[in-house]
């Protein structure tokens, strides 16, 4: 079952606003579509993927090389907060690209 | 949980027994037909690791969770130095041995797959070096915005 992810619009507008190609755009969106709102227990439950002992947030990174813009690698972190998961929502919390 | 790279065990793999059959021998003695079989053969690993590069860029364009990433390229860069490393060795062999008509194509084509490899080690590790880079310090102040946003109906799925 796929999770709804929630995404503010602050976040969204610096997705948007990331220095990517239109179409690396789209992968990123993919990627919260195809990975991040399947993602599985046994990631989100795995302590190196948590971002503090106890805390319901967990990391997940894409990376991507944007083959139709600039050529280079990017590294895009997703802090999420799991927890309303068992109601199938994730909320995206902070996102930023290094 | 991540899978085994296919294509680049592969190249290790063959390059690694191809490599152990090649490095004992002295090139200057081997027969036209083996001197032919050997760049034909090294012609071939270079294919295989250029696939490896292409096989890891694609995946790469599309976007890859960069632990599983880090995890399931992290001991193909120890199988791949080691390939690096016999493939320099050879080169220097075989540059040594120059000039001779018989060992020039042999040394053009051991140059070649010593150029790709080092292109798809450098290219391997900067990606490496780019899914491990260390977190940034977390701002929980621009966290507890978004979750109390997300408690006031604020956010929507996407």
């Amino acid at each position: 079952m796929a999770y709804n992810v929630h995404v503010s619009d602050a976040d969204r507008e610096y997705l948007d606003a990331l220095p990517l190609s239109e179409v690396a755009k789209g992968k990123v969106k993919a990627f919260i579509r195809d990975t991040l709102a399947v993602v599985d227990d046994a990631f989100r439950n795995d302590p190196a993927n948590r971002i503090q002992a106890g805390s319901p947030h967990f990391r997940l990174q894409l990376l991507l090389l944007d083959a139709w813009g600039d050529r280079k690698l990017h590294l895009i972190e997703f802090i999420v907060n799991d927890e309303h998961a068992r109601f199938g929502v994730l909320v995206v919390v902070y996102v930023e690209c290094k | 949980m991540a899978t085994a790279a296919f294509v680049p065990d592969l190249a290790t793999g063959m390059a690694g027994g191809f490599f152990k059959a090649v490095e004992p021998r002295n090139i200057e003695e081997l027969s036209a037909d083996e001197l032919s079989t050997l760049v034909d053969a090294s012609a071939f690993i270079r294919g295989l690791f250029a696939d490896s590069r292409r096989n890891i860029e694609a995946g790469l364009c599309e976007g890859v969770e960069a632990t599983a990433f880090a995890s399931k390229y992290e001991r193909g860069v120890g199988a791949l130095n080691l390939v690096f490393d016999t493939v320099e060795r050879i080169v220097k062999r075989l540059e040594a041995m120059r000039p001779s008509p018989r060992v020039d194509p042999v040394l053009s084509n051991f140059k070649a797959l010593y150029d790709e490899l080092t292109g798809l080690r450098h290219f391997l590790l900067e990606a490496l070096a780019k899914a491990k880079t260390p977190p940034a310090p977390i701002n929980w102040t621009r966290i507890r915005e978004v979750e109390a946003a997300y408690s006031r109906g604020e956010t929507r799925p996407m």
